[in-house]
């Protein structure tokens, strides 16, 4: 059986967070029961086939508490046949309960068009309803939050240094590309707790405004002007104006001119004149 | 008067030095002054290099991918000497020839001395350069050829440096500064 899912590109998804995630993105989710049926990598093997995308993940995805890890493969249109003998390698390490399998066009967020049980005896179905990757109904929050807090242990021995990119800042990269926004949102628990590792915390704000993936950029400008706003870390709030700096977005010019004249601690101060007569610039000149 | 400049500095880390005394420094500070053989390495500006070039030739190091935020400090030689630490000439190992024949190793020996340097230098308030001016200076100094792109072509690429073919056979031809 073939799997019915629609790979339009103008499916999009807007679900906002408190500070305004926003996934976009065409992707195709579906929920299967074990036993695995050979008819299922079949017809996703098809389905990837059939689809434009010129590159392909597929993330084998636990729901329901049966697993928490997440299997993730890189396709191509010449190589969908390798899928059914991969699923079902994986299947096979999970006896019963309930999986789920994600397919996203990179680079892309993941934003999943919800599948549920079809006609007895098919293991794919259909049902509508468009979740972002922040939805917890899909399992991808707990997912990322437990890799995140794995990233974050090994970070804390790491060495920071403008100009070469940390392993820390690496896998957050990586996790965005699988993950979309559902990663600026452990992100952004991170930044809000009270006892961070600041030389991490300076770090991941930084690449909140330096990443290159434009699906999550709106909620990442959002982030850091709260931080840059809110913080009670001087350290922080440097960061926070040292990401917008990198976005170079001129809209931020008001969220930045504000930190400025409510800071009070004078390196941040001089700092933060740099990053509004930047922003200035931009805008005057927006090719600059 | 002669100055040092400690380049690759990380702003923040500097920031909670405001008003204090070098003992009650943020320990992070003591990152940005890392020592090898008890030494730590500076810079002399001169009436050809300018602080700003020796801390471009620091942000295009061999292991430097992208163009970065940086940050460096100027302070007196004198304010060195007064500390009783030793200043040693060396060679500087960085892609920018001239800014290496400016390099020196202070000899800091003990934690104390390396404190009360790092007090000098937060006393001279670090400056910093955001990364759009870091992208600017570093094609700039590709393109005039003070940054050997052949020591770090990934960058050179990246800030889409446009070298002169004379300057594929003969590096370092640098031109004077505009």
């Amino acid at each position: 059986m073939s799997p019915s899912a629609s790979t339009s590109a103008e499916q999009a998804v807007r679900r906002r967070t408190a500070a305004g995630s926003t996934d976009i993105g065409p992707v195709a989710y579906f929920a299967v029961s074990m036993p695995f049926e050979d008819a299922f990598g079949a017809g996703l093997a098809q389905y990837l086939a059939n689809v434009e995308f010129s590159a392909a993940a597929v993330v084998v995805s636990g729901l329901g508490g049966v697993f928490h890890d997440s299997y993730a493969f890189g396709l191509t249109a010449e190589d969908p046949q390798k899928v059914g003998t991969t699923l079902r390698g994986l299947w096979e390490r999970f006896r019963e309960g309930n999986t789920s399998v994600l397919v996203f066009d990179l680079p892309g967020s993941v934003t999943a068009r919800v599948m549920s049980p079809g006609p007895a005896g098919q293991s794919i179905g259909h049902a509508p309803g468009l979740f972002s990757s922040t939805d917890r109904v899909l399992g991808i929050p707990r997912l990322v939050e437990s890799q995140f807090a794995t990233a974050l242990t090994l970070a804390g021995g790491e060495w920071f240094e403008d100009g070469v990119e940390s392993r820390f800042s690496r896998t957050l990269s990586t996790l965005a590309f699988a993950y979309g926004d559902a990663v600026v949102a452990s992100v952004e628990l991170f930044l809000a707790s009270p006892d961070v590792n600041m030389e991490v915390a300076v770090e991941a704000a930084q690449w909140l405004g330096e990443v290159d993936h434009p699906a999550s950029r709106s909620y990442r400008k959002k982030l850091l002007e709260k931080v840059l706003l809110t913080s009670r870390a001087v350290r922080l709030r440097h960061g926070a104006a040292a990401g917008l700096a990198a976005m170079d977005d001129p809209s931020s010019l008001s969220a930045v001119t504000e930190a400025r004249e409510r800071e009070s601690n004078r390196g941040l101060q001089h700092f933060l004149q740099l990053v509004v007569d930047q922003l200035e610039r931009t805008r005057a000149c927006p090719s600059s | 008067m002669p100055q040092f400049v400690r380049a690759g500095l990380r702003h923040n880390r500097w920031l909670e030095t405001e008003g204090r005394e070098p003992l009650d420094f943020p320990a992070d500070v003591l990152t940005d002054l890392r020592t090898t053989g008890d030494e730590i390495s500076v810079f002399e500006i001169s009436g050809a290099v300018t602080a700003e070039r020796i801390a471009t030739a620091f942000a295009a190091a061999p292991g430097k991918k992208e163009p970065a935020q940086t940050t460096y400090a100027v302070f007196d030689r004198a304010a060195v000497e007064e500390l009783g630490i030793d200043i040693k000439k060396t060679d500087g190992d960085t892609i920018d020839a001239a800014v290496n024949l400016l390099h020196y190793d202070l000899h800091v020996g003990t934690t104390r001395k390396l404190i009360e340097l790092a007090g000098v230098i937060a006393g001279s308030t670090p400056i910093p350069i955001l990364k759009k001016r870091v992208e600017e200076l570093l094609k700039g100094g590709f393109e005039r050829g003070h940054l050997d792109h052949k020591r770090n072509r990934v960058l050179c690429d990246k800030v889409k440096a446009r070298i002169p073919a004379i300057q594929e056979d003969h590096p370092l031809v640098g031109q004077e500064e505009p």
